[in-house]
């Protein structure tokens, strides 16, 4: 079972998006903060990662970073309360949703990335 | 409002100056009005109100007389003891500013100058001043003799004799038009900034609440298959919502802060391709009539958020049409630097889409404040649809202007920057020459799967045409006629997606193989998919790819 990381500072959100993706079949671990969010991969590796941009103390951006010097394929998707129009899509490879998101599309998406990293790990292997 | 002193102040004010023949009040800092202050402070040495031993308007042999027809500052003299206190005296300047000769001034009231627009309570500010025997200073509409209207920082003060009896009315005079123009949209720039501000952080939160609410009702509607009214009652639910988002949407878009993705676009394929659909939104009343200028070069905009800007300005065009009417969107190059000069713009090549009604028009007031956030003149309106269209002009570089007169009609003007050309899609996909080889053109979002998946057919043998999209993979086979087989991905957000690739491709290339791939099969069943086609599920392996591909180019041996 794929694991995934979901981090937003509102939990609420969090709740929502951990729920929905447990009924989609996946393993979810919460995160409320960047930091948490680090020390929950450290324990226990991710396999893609759905965060909040805009954070107290860490945002979405450098989290993904951080997480990157560890896996640099490592699928990632933020999900904002505001727009961002840097290119994070083709310069980042960090895919981008507006709040509110529909949440079978999110749970698209990631699939879809998860099997792109995949599919670009058979092929280099 | 604050104006000078009156007659029985002025006996109290102790810094009288004085020499032989007059005498003044100095102003100290006291301001004669709220008026615009030629000296940049509130000016302590000025006379306010002075006092002369000689009433006499006849020496006019001396140094002051002559620095008074020297000064570029208008000046006159009015003299209060004859009927309607006409002007006695008028210098050279204020000729020059009101552009009337000597002979038309002298002898009349200063009220000539007034006008139409003339703000009625200015005009009563200085009939006040006058009764009060006050210095006064307004910024008035006044107009010049050939009824050009201008701003007037005016300053009027008493002159008296040694007793007090009142001689003269003194007034100086100058155009502001300049800088009341500019302070106006200085003001204006810096109200909407902070209107942005202010959404945009409203926005932001109200983006949170509206995931929990639909994220939740999403949810619950996967629980609700077998109610059909619960069913119901969350898909309205859910419908609300969506409205909401939208909402937040323009208020973003007028905050300047919505997520753009802007393409390389000619306008002209845009209004064609949408024009249907807003020939259906405007209703049959409407004439919708294309003034499409051949040649048009690109621009670069977000081809969604321009549509949507469109309608925006075709239903107003609409709605200032109650019975119907003809609406024309056209659109033009502007090369000159001149005219983007008068636009206000950098000198460049611009592109102008402009929509023009017959409508009732708007009054200067609305024309000027149109593009307010939640300035709106109907019922109901939200008042965010031009916002939206300025928020999403300006975002991209370009200008807005709206025309209107009243009772005429309207023309709104878009102008945007010209995207230079640039060289035929990517270069470095040139194949190598190997003459039987046959060619893939690979279509993937993807950066990362594209590029091991190139590596990977060219080390099977293949050439390889890549690109991360299907409109350069378009192009590519325009310029590239041989391709033997097309793969491409399905799900390519913000563009063309595979399945209509496809189509297009095979509009081209009839019997074309093509195979598709996709990470996510349940989209499949969403688009209807015609179950001949050929997808191959990821994450794939190497040879999984090599053997679809091969036994798509050569169908008789067809091992699956
Ligand atoms: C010395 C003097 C100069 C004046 N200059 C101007 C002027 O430049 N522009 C203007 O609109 N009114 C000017 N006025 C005001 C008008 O002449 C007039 O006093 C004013 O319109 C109020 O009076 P009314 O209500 O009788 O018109 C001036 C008045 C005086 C006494
Ligand atoms: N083509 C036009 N002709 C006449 N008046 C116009 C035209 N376009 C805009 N206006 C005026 O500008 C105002 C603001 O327009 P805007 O599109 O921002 O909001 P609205 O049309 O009032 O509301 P909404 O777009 O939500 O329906 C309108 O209420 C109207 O008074
Ligand atoms: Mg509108």
């Amino acid at each position: 079972m794929q694991h995934i990381l979901v981090v937003d500072d509102d939990t609420q959100i969090a709740a929502l998006f951990e729920s929905f993706l447990e009924a989609s079949g996946y393993r979810v671990t919460v995160a409320h903060d960047g930091f948490a969010a680090l020390q929950a991969d450290a324990e226990n590796a991710v396999d893609a990662i759905v965060t909040d941009l805009s954070m107290p103390g860490m945002n979405g951006r450098e989290l993904i970073d951080r997480l990157r010097e560890r896996r640099s394929d490592l699928p990632a998707i933020i999900v904002s309360g505001f727009p961002c129009n840097d290119d994070l899509d083709s310069v980042n490879k960090i895919v981008v949703f507006m709040k509110p998101v529909r949440l079978a599309q999110l749970v698209q998406r990631l699939q879809d990335l998860l099997a792109d990293t995949q599919t670009a790990q058979n092929l280099t292997a | 409002m604050v104006l000078g002193k009156n007659d029985s102040e002025r006996e109290q004010a102790i810094t009288i100056e004085s020499d032989e023949q007059s005498a003044g009040v100095p102003a100290s800092g006291e301001l004669e009005g709220n008026a615009y202050n030629p000296l940049g402070n509130a000016g302590i040495n000025h006379w306010q109100a002075s006092y002369v031993t000689h009433a006499s308007l006849d020496e006019r042999n001396n140094i002051f007389f002559a620095a008074v027809q020297m000064t570029r500052m208008p000046m006159v003299v009015c003299d209060p003891n004859q009927p309607d206190t006409p002007i006695v005296f008028a210098n050279k300047a204020f000729l020059d500013l009101t552009q009337y000769t000597e002979e038309e001034t002298l002898g009349r009231n200063c009220r000539f100058l007034q006008g139409e627009q003339t703000d009625q309570n200015t005009i009563a500010e200085i009939r006040t001043a006058l009764k009060e025997n006050r210095a006064v200073a307004v910024d008035i509409l006044n107009y010049k003799a050939d009824g050009t209207p201008f701003w007037n920082a005016l300053f009027m003060g008493p002159v008296s004799d040694q007793n007090g009896k009142l001689l003269y009315w003194f007034a100086s005079q100058m155009d502001i038009t300049e800088r009341r123009l500019t302070e106006n949209s200085f003001r204006q720039a810096q109200k909407m900034e902070a209107i942005g501000q202010l959404t945009a952080g409203l926005a932001h939160d109200f983006n949170n609440l509206l995931q929990i609410i639909t994220g939740n009702l999403e949810l619950a509607g996967q629980y609700a298959h077998a109610h059909p009214t619960l069913s119901q009652a969350i898909a309205n639910a859910q419908q609300a919502a969506e409205r909401g988002g939208k909402l937040t949407q323009q208020l973003l878009a007028f905050a300047r802060k919505q997520r753009l993705e802007p393409k390389r676009i000619n306008l002209n394929s845009l209004i064609v391709d949408f024009s249907e659909m807003l020939v259906r939104t405007l209703g049959e009343s409407v004439d919708l009539r294309l003034d499409l200028k051949p040649g048009l070069p690109s621009c670069t905009l977000d081809p969604t958020h321009m549509e949507m800007a469109l309608l925006n300005v075709l239903i107003n065009a609409r709605d200032a049409m109650p019975g119907g009417g003809k609406v024309t969107v056209a659109t033009a190059l502007m090369n000159d630097s001149e005219r983007s000069g008068v636009h206000q713009l950098p000198p460049g090549a611009y592109v102008v889409i402009c929509i023009i009604d017959e409508g009732v028009g708007m009054t200067p007031e609305v024309a000027r404040r149109a593009t307010e956030p939640f300035f709106t003149t109907k019922m109901p309106g939200t008042g965010l649809g031009l916002a939206m269209v300025h928020g999403f002009v300006q975002q991209s570089n370009g200008r807005l202007e709206i025309d209107s007169h009243l009772d005429k009609g309207t023309a709104v003007r878009m102008i945007f920057p010209v995207t230079l050309e640039r060289a035929g899609a990517s270069l470095h996909n040139v194949p190598t020459s190997k003459p039987d080889a046959q060619t893939i053109l690979l279509v993937e979002d993807s950066d990362d799967v594209r590029q091991v998946t190139e590596k990977y057919l060219r080390s099977q043998g293949y050439i390889v045409l890549s690109t991360h999209s299907g409109e350069e993979a378009l192009q590519l086979l325009d310029q590239h006629k041989k391709v033997d087989l097309l793969f491409t991905d399905i799900i390519m957000p913000g563009g063309m997606n595979g399945l209509v690739l496809a189509d297009r491709v095979k509009q081209r290339i009839p019997d074309i193989p093509v195979l598709l791939a996709t990470g996510y099969t349940e989209e499949l069943a969403n688009q209807n998919v015609n179950t001949s086609l050929c997808i191959l599920n990821k994450p794939y392996r190497g040879h999984e790819l090599t053997e679809r591909i091969n036994a798509l180019l050569k169908p008789d041996k067809a091992s699956f």
